[in-house]
């Protein structure tokens, strides 16, 4: 049986870290908010809650990146950071709960990445450029650092930071919720519609008619719109990538979050200290384009991490204790960059597509999708708009480009390959799946579906695999 | 080709992606319930396309959950429409 409508300024949907950070900055420009999402304990694969947390500002800088992207996404993040700590404070004083940062990050290199000193080093002269700090050190220095093959050097980011994302994430649901503008509906939203100046969001037998709209529900988002505003909306497609990450009772000191740079199509091995004393390990990645979010970790993906994370950062984590698994699925689209603001719809908005970076872009995200309701087009321009034109990359550029990623992401840190033959290994499998991409049999058919879907470099392991099932 | 070749040939389709034996499979079983996960369904997908030699949508994939939608879908009957009595399927239907 329905229930009597609610209606709102702006409904959120989505109860993750965009979603009610978004709620809370609309809360504090006097709007009155509903928010739609499930909050009980479980959070099943919820990105949030399973980050790692650290605020990477340079520390994800790839040498490979191009330049252009590398530049965009800096400065963001650069300005995430700038309104952080004040965000953190605000955030503690309304939720009326303590909240702070664990200061600095170590990025350490070893044998195993394609070439970790170009990627340290991509990482220092982004700081630099930018006015902080990054210093190198010797790897036997790095506390917390006693990985099974040897780091040969290792640089500080003491800028960089890390938070209990699980803290935050109580810290915003007490905030918004207890707000006098606030209503929060505890379900899943199925549905969108227009009707007259509102858009109508379903959710079980409640109807929340609002005058805005802001989906923040990661890969899910655009599929809610129905009756034509999906065509009118044009959001680029999210897809996820689906991430296992644990925190253990550790036994060893970790006064800092010390990582590895990217690796292949995740981004490495990290280790983060929890103010609670735990650890944090993370985190696989697997791009998911049809995310099952109720899927709990597998027993693959944590051995992966935890053989990673022994090869590279401590041998002394198999001795650790598990507390929890989690699964994060990180929404993402084609051109790895967020999509914050305004759609083509002028009263739906989206806050989606932050990747491995929500944590950190929160505020900012908060920022700009609020400004788009009360100043709308003041970020008209803004790289990280949803309506701005995508690429559409071509299988074979990815496929060259890629190859050798797929043997590093095969051997996995640990496995040595004889010298040449890694090099070797990526050519066959740049020609071969070349070959099968072009051709019109079985194979050929799969890996097409597959670009179509998801055209980035994360598909291509997922290609691997489909033609290794053949 | 005859009403019981497509559904050899769905059998087999099926006990390729999931490693069982056809004889084994009932045409109500359900997919998911065999192992099949996304990526399976895109080999699905690809296997299906090319005997029937037609295009298969996302969507319409996303509507097989069963080892007899694989069935209709290679005798190139829309979904969730019952099969003809057996006997021999016209070749035009399935160009």
């Amino acid at each position: 049986m329905s229930q009597p409508a609610l209606t709102t300024d702006v409904t959120v949907v989505g109860a993750g870290i965009l979603g009610l950070s978004t709620a809370f900055e609309l809360l504090r420009r006097d709007l009155s908010v509903t928010v739609v999402g499930r909050r009980d304990a479980a959070h099943a694969g919820q990105a949030s809650r399973a980050a790692g947390a650290m605020l990477t500002v340079f520390s994800e800088v790839e040498a490979g990146h191009p330049r252009e992207r590398a530049g965009i996404e800096v400065a963001q993040r650069v300005a995430a950071r700038y309104l952080y700590d004040t965000w953190l404070t605000d955030l503690s004083a309304a939720a009326a709960v303590p909240l702070s940062l664990i200061p600095g990050v170590w990025v350490v290199a070893n044998g195993f990445g394609a070439d970790d000193p170009a990627q340290l080093s991509a990482i220092c002269e982004a700081a630099h450029s930018h006015g902080f700090p990054a210093e190198y050190g010797a790897a036997a220095d790095v506390p917390g650092l006693r990985p099974q093959h040897r780091a040969f050097e290792a640089l500080w980011l003491p800028d960089e930071a890390s938070v209990d994302p699980v803290a935050v994430m109580a810290a915003l649901e007490t905030a918004v919720a207890r707000h006098p503008r606030c209503v929060w509906v505890e379900k899943d939203a199925h549905a969108v519609t227009e009707c007259g100046e509102h858009l109508v969001v379903a959710a079980g037998a409640q109807e929340v008619l609002g005058a805005h709209l802001v989906l923040a529900a990661g890969a899910q988002s655009a599929r809610l719109l129905t009756g034509g505003l999906a065509e009118r909306a044009a959001i680029p497609p999210v897809w996820s990538g689906r991430g296992v990450s644990v925190v253990v009772d550790a036994p060893f000191a970790l006064p800092s979050a010390v990582r590895t740079p990217n690796r292949g199509f995740a981004c490495g091995s990290h280790l983060v200290p929890r103010p609670d004393g735990s650890v944090y390990l993370g985190a696989t990645n697997r791009l998911s384009t049809e995310p099952d979010y109720q899927r709990g970790p597998g027993l693959d993906e944590i051995a992966t991490l935890i053989h990673d994370g022994a090869a590279e950062l401590h041998a002394d984590l198999r001795k650790a204790t598990l507390r929890a698994a989690r699964v994060g699925h990180r929404p993402v689209t084609i051109d790895h960059l967020p999509l914050l603001g305004s759609t083509g719809h002028p009263l739906i908005h989206l806050a989606s597509a932050t990747y491995r970076c929500g944590v950190l872009l929160a505020p900012l995200a908060a920022n700009l999708v609020a400004d788009g309701i009360t100043a709308p087009g003041s970020h008209a321009d803004h790289p990280y708009r949803p309506t701005r034109p995508m690429p559409r990359p071509v299988l074979a550029d990815q496929l060259r480009e890629s190859a050798p990623g797929l043997v590093d992401m095969l051997c996995q840190p640990g496995g040595v390959l004889p010298a040449g033959t890694d090099t070797q290994l990526a050519g066959v499998l740049r020609v071969a799946l070349t070959e099968i991409a072009g051709s019109d049999g079985v194979g050929g058919s799969a890996m097409r579906r597959l670009w179509e879907r998801a055209p980035m470099a994360e598909a291509v392991p997922l290609i691997l695999e489909a033609v290794g099932r053949l | 080709m005859t009403l019981a070749d497509t559904w050899t040939a769905a059998l087999g389709v099926v006990a390729r992606l999931t490693g069982r034996e056809a004889a084994t499979l009932r045409a109500d079983d359900r997919l998911d319930a065999l192992g099949v996960d996304s990526l399976d369904r895109v080999l699905l997908a690809a296997q299906i396309e090319h005997r029937t030699r037609r295009p298969l949508p996302d969507a319409a994939l996303a509507a097989i959950h069963t080892v007899g939608d694989v069935h209709h879908h290679l005798l190139c009957l829309p979904d969730r429409q019952a099969p003809p009595a057996v006997g021999t399927i016209p070749a035009e239907e399935c160009a």
